[in-house]
């Protein structure tokens, strides 16, 4: 302990040294070094985030708190990204001495870096807002949702009334949801209906897994734990690597929605194959699964996808 | 004094670990609750899947509770667990009324495993903050708990709380109700430890012997039914364990030595063939609902099928008599703190129902041949059982006067205890009889037994604290302690059987 804080204290004095010393070698700034030398995506975002949040110049710190209000605003939306990101990247640039002539490609690899990693933290807002607002019996959306994950899942078998033992058939615990979804509030019932909804195979699929007589499990609770799960993945922000590697997609609550896809996805071949006794396994194989889902995600190459074709085949 | 130091002692030497199992409907609040007792604030709880293990301190006694998932999913799997127990802790949302019938159900079905069956049970009222809740008084009225606890001999305590932390401090107040009744529950298992723990290793035990002989399935159909009838018949003993007299502590660890002794020794566990399935479809014979009471010391099947089995059995009960004569002679002398006149076995109203009985003599005789070999089991093994069982066997003797030869002889053979086959011979013609395997006699003999014992709630008394007593309809409550009005309301039994 005391020898990682005497690290720490002494990176803390050193790394200005050590940022000069590379500034007049390489005559480039820092940021420069990250955006020319990492991979794009999440090796060289997370290296930005760093940097940035380590810098101690006052406008690059004004800058972060500004970026930051804009967030908790709810204003970091793709529309403002030019109005927001173009004078912030410029006062940096002539905050570093950057040229905009010679260095015309680190402003736009910049700006990027920037919108994924402000894009995340508002997506981080908007997540636990989710989490946080309960299923309420009076919001008609969230009941037409919770209607709509029923045809989508069972689609065969229409649902006789609101509160009915049906609902253990996918896997909720009582005769009406609503209780099921504490903790995880619509967040769980979001991911549950873009999972059926965008994967209509996986889904399915995995449903049909569920329900196998000797090595069952209950869909849906079995979903607000994986939501839970992806969610802590989210704030500790180990999440990040998925995040950034989505080379197409800033980081929104559909690149979220699909992370928990994932995860659901890979969480059921793994518990198929674990072949365990009864369900009181669970714990053990979904701490098994995080563990091997953090592993996964601390390489900063990790890329997730579903590979559905192979499965189903 | 000695008994201080003796009770200082023993304690010292055994390594306890208490095992709790934490159950409930789902959404009642169980996580939360252990969450509470952990001392951890987290607001987001997820419907458990599965289980959790949390474990605990108490006064140096390190504590584990299971938290079992409540769903339907899981109920199924809760038994799994029973067997390594020393405490349930129910949880009951008492704001939710449209789900205390199956809750009721579902606690019945839990009280009446033979694995459960006498252990200590903490039901707590959770909830109590939303409008309209059941205070604990409502909860017993409406869940009927006081005649199930009553009938399956397990002492309980009712607790009203709220899992829902209110305020945002930093360190977390237990509510007082749930630190009350986790203390009693707590106290009350440490006060018993010897006994309970004694239950919980051979229930372990048989569980694995079962789970074994269920690979190997060597054992046929027919041989297992039978043996699950005479299973049956022996689970009538009941729960003795809040007999267990502080007084005799000093001897009581010598008692328990050879008491363990003897389990090891004796064969019937590992010989017998106690599978719960064959249980169950003896159960499904029976159209009414049977209490099923296990056996403290779980050797519930000495197998009367089996000779060899009896003689094993014999032989490590004559090597009890062998090292402890001195236990035995004590115990002879030391009736004054076993009450007999109150035993349920030789109760004035026992006695006259088997007069009326006369039409239903066959069962009689199933019922005596059951007692005396519960008595050949228990003979040796605990002397609390001695006195009373031997005026039993004078009351069969008068009783049916169709079968007294048979146990003229058994009574003999109980008070020669050198000739023991005897007896088990005996046994075995009886249990060959034709009507006496009956299991739905039997049950139903275990049920009347059952239901004449329930008038000595000394012991079993349902519990109840609460925090004001003044008002008047709270007092009606004291009705599950009748006999101890100076007792203190959060002291285990411990004090009571002292005091007899």
């Amino acid at each position: 302990m005391i020898v990682f804080n005497l690290w720490s204290a002494l990176q803390w004095y050193l790394r200005p040294f050590i940022k000069w010393f590379l500034r007049k070698t390489t005559r480039l700034c820092e940021l420069q070094r990250i955006c020319y030398g990492e991979k794009a995506g999440a090796p060289r975002t997370c290296g930005v985030e760093k940097s940035l949040m380590l810098s101690r110049t006052p406008c690059v710190k004004e800058i972060v708190s500004y970026l930051d209000s804009v967030v908790y605003g709810k204003r970091f939306v793709p529309e403002n990204f030019r109005e927001i990101l173009e004078p912030s990247v410029s006062v940096i640039m002539r905050v570093k001495n950057i040229k905009p002539t010679i260095h015309g490609s680190f402003s736009i690899t910049f700006r990027n870096c920037l919108e994924q990693i402000w894009s995340y933290r508002s997506l981080l807002n908007e997540v636990e807002e989710l989490r946080r607002s309960q299923f309420d019996n009076n919001n008609p959306d969230h009941e037409e949702k919770l209607l709509r994950l029923w045809t989508l899942l069972v689609p065969e078998t229409k649902l006789e009334s609101r509160i009915s033992k049906q609902w253990q058939h996918i896997g909720f615990q009582g005769d009406d949801p609503k209780s099921d979804f504490r903790g995880m509030g619509v967040l769980g019932l979001e991911n549950l209906l873009y999972f059926a909804s965008e994967y209509p195979q996986a889904s399915s699929h995995v449903l049909s897994h569920s329900l196998h007589p000797k090595y069952g499990y209950t869909f849906a609770i079995v979903g607000i734990n994986l939501t839970s799960m992806a969610y802590y993945l989210l704030q500790d922000g180990s999440a990040k690597t998925y995040m950034f590697n989505a080379k197409r997609h800033l980081p929104n609550i559909k690149l979220f929605h699909r992370f928990y896809c994932y995860l659901f996805y890979e969480f059921d071949k793994m518990w198929i194959e674990a072949k365990p006794e009864n369900i009181m396994e669970f714990s053990i194989i979904f701490k098994k699964f995080e563990n091997a889902i953090r592993t996964e995600l601390a390489d900063p190459a990790t890329v997730f996808r579903i590979n559905i074709e192979i499965d189903t085949i | 004094m000695g008994n201080c130091w003796g009770g200082v002692f023993h304690r010292r030497r055994t390594r306890r670990h208490i095992v709790l199992i934490l159950i409930g409907l789902d959404n009642a609040g169980k996580t939360k609750t252990v969450n509470n007792l952990a001392g951890e604030v987290d607001d987001t709880v997820l419907p458990t899947v599965g289980f959790k293990a949390v474990n605990l301190v108490h006064k140096d006694t390190p504590v584990t509770i299971y938290d079992l998932g409540g769903g339907p999913h899981f109920r199924q799997i809760w038994s799994q667990y029973y067997s390594e127990v020393h405490g349930i802790i129910f949880v009951i949302d008492s704001s939710d009324f449209s789900r205390l019938d199956e809750c009721r159900i579902v606690l019945e079905e839990v009280l009446s495993h033979d694995k459960i069956a006498g252990k200590p049970v903490l039901v707590l009222a959770n909830k109590q903050d939303k409008t309209g809740a059941l205070d604990d008084i409502d909860v017993v009225e409406k869940l009927n708990i006081e005649p199930l606890v009553n009938k399956y001999r397990c002492p309980t305590l009712v607790e009203s709380y709220t899992a829902q932390v209110t305020n945002k401090s930093k360190k977390p107040k237990i509510d007082p109700g749930l630190r009350k009744g986790y203390q009693w529950l707590l106290n009350y298992i440490v006060k018993r430890y010897g006994d309970i723990n004694l239950r919980v290793q051979t229930d372990i035990h048989a569980d694995l012997e079962r789970r074994k002989r269920m690979m190997n399935k060597a054992s046929n159909r027919a041989s297992q039914t039978f043996t699950a009838v005479s299973d049956d018949i022996a689970t009538q003993t009941g729960f003795e364990n809040p007999n267990f007299d502080p007084k005799a502590l000093a001897t009581d660890r010598e008692r328990e030595k050879n008491l363990e002794r003897g389990v090891i020794v004796v064969k019937p566990i590992t010989t017998s063939v106690d599978t719960t399935m064959t249980v169950d479809s003896v159960d499904s014979d029976n159209t009414s609902a049977k209490p099923k009471l296990s056996p403290l010391f779980g050797r519930a099947s000495d197998s009367s099928g089996l000779t060899e089995t009896v003689k094993v059995e014999l032989e490590s009960r004559s090597e009890f008599r062998k090292l402890s004569p001195i236990v035995r002679l004590k115990n002879g002398n030391q009736h004054n703190h076993i009450d007999f006149v109150n035993r349920p076995q030789s109760s004035p109203s026992f006695k006259k129902h088997n007069k009326t009985d006369s039409s239903k003599n066959s069962l009689l005789h199933d019922d005596d041949v059951k007692e005396v070999r519960e008595y050949s089991q228990y003979g040796d093994g605990s002397q609390t059982w001695d006195g009373s069982s031997r005026e039993r066997k004078h009351r069969v003797l008068v009783n049916d006067i169709e079968l007294s030869h048979m146990h003229r002889e058994i009574v003999l053979t109980e008070r020669d205890f050198a000739s023991k086959t005897a007896s088990s011979e005996v046994i075995l013609q009886a249990s060959t009889l034709p009507l006496s395997a009956r299991p739905a006699s039997a049950s139903q003999l275990v049920r009347r037994q059952l239901e004449i014992s329930a008038q000595h709630k000394r012991r079993l008394s349902l519990r109840y604290m609460h925090r004001n007593k003044t008002s008047p309809e709270r007092m009606s409550m004291l009705i599950y302690e009748p006999k101890a009005p100076q007792r203190h309301l959060d002291k285990g039994d411990f004090e009571h059987t002292a005091v007899n």
